[in-house]
């Protein structure tokens, strides 16, 4: 992908991050919104599902982008660009069945 | 001009100034702090992220959830800023820099306007969010 997308991507994943976790925070700390949230699967899966998927794009490329700026090496920003790629996507599945475990839905 | 270029770019490639240098602001610009602070935020939230993750019940604690506010808030308000920036919006036209103290066209006029709109978004929301960490959290 040429950097110029990635680099759109994190700007499109940060605005998603500032709604989805909205919501989030909303859901486990509003005494009102929040039970209404809660109680909906669809809507509180569906939120966590975009909101993780999001925050680690951005979090992952975040700390990539500051990783090949300090070792600006063709050879290392290859590395460590799939290094980023395979522990995210890693991360992600993870934390989505973290997430059904916690729902009971698995 | 052409060789001199690469020159340029080769030696700036090399990146020698390191962590350090992300504090090295030899021109005190405020968007040369604010970048520090930036990706600063930025490393504190994904640190914040791994215990949360780990265990999702786990919280900094109510004064805890009161900087994560801090940190979280900044890192969403420049955000914005840097978005629309990058956008390029608010971006003066761009001009030979001819001096060293000379200030890029490309930080003054409208640049200036939102970086203090994007300071006073930090304040509203971080006095948002510090309502709900200590107020509404130590009442429930
Ligand atoms: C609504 C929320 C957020 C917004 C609007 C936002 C926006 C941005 C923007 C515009 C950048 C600048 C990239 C660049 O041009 O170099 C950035 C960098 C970064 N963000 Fe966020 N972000 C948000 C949330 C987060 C979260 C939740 C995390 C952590 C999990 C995070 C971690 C990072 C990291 C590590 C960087 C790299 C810092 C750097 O390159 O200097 N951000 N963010």
């Amino acid at each position: 992908m040429r950097e110029s997308t990635v680099m759109f991507l994190h700007y499109i994943t940060a605005i998603l991050i500032a709604v989805t976790g909205l919501i989030h925070l909303l859901a486990n700390n509003e005494p009102t919104i929040g039970p209404l949230i809660k109680e909906n699967p669809v809507i509180y899966l569906g939120n966590m599902a975009i909101f993780l998927a999001a925050l680690l794009y951005h979090a992952f490329n975040g700390v990539r982008v500051i990783l090949i700026e300090l070792v600006p090496d063709p050879c290392w920003t290859k590395w460590i660009s799939w290094a980023v790629v395979i522990i995210g996507i890693v991360t992600y599945v993870v934390g989505l069945q973290v997430l059904l475990v916690a729902l009971g839905l698995v | 001009m052409e060789e001199a270029r690469e020159e340029f770019v080769e030696y700036y490639a090399k990146n020698m100034g390191g962590v350090l240098g992300w504090f090295k602001a030899r021109v005190y610009t405020i968007e040369r702090w604010l970048y520090g602070a930036h990706r600063i935020t930025g490393i504190l939230i994904v640190l914040f992220m791994l215990p949360h993750f780990y265990s999702t019940g786990w919280h900094p604690g109510l004064w805890g959830d009161f900087i994560l506010g801090i940190i979280v808030t900044f890192h969403i308000a420049n955000g914005i800023r840097l978005i629309l920036a990058e956008l390029g919006f608010a971006v003066g036209k761009p001009l030979l820099v001819k001096k060293p103290s000379q200030r890029p066209v490309s930080l003054e006029g409208s640049q200036r306007y939102l970086v203090a709109l994007a300071l006073l978004l930090f304040i509203v929301l971080a006095v948002i969010w510090a309502y709900y960490a200590l107020i509404v959290q130590a009442a429930t």
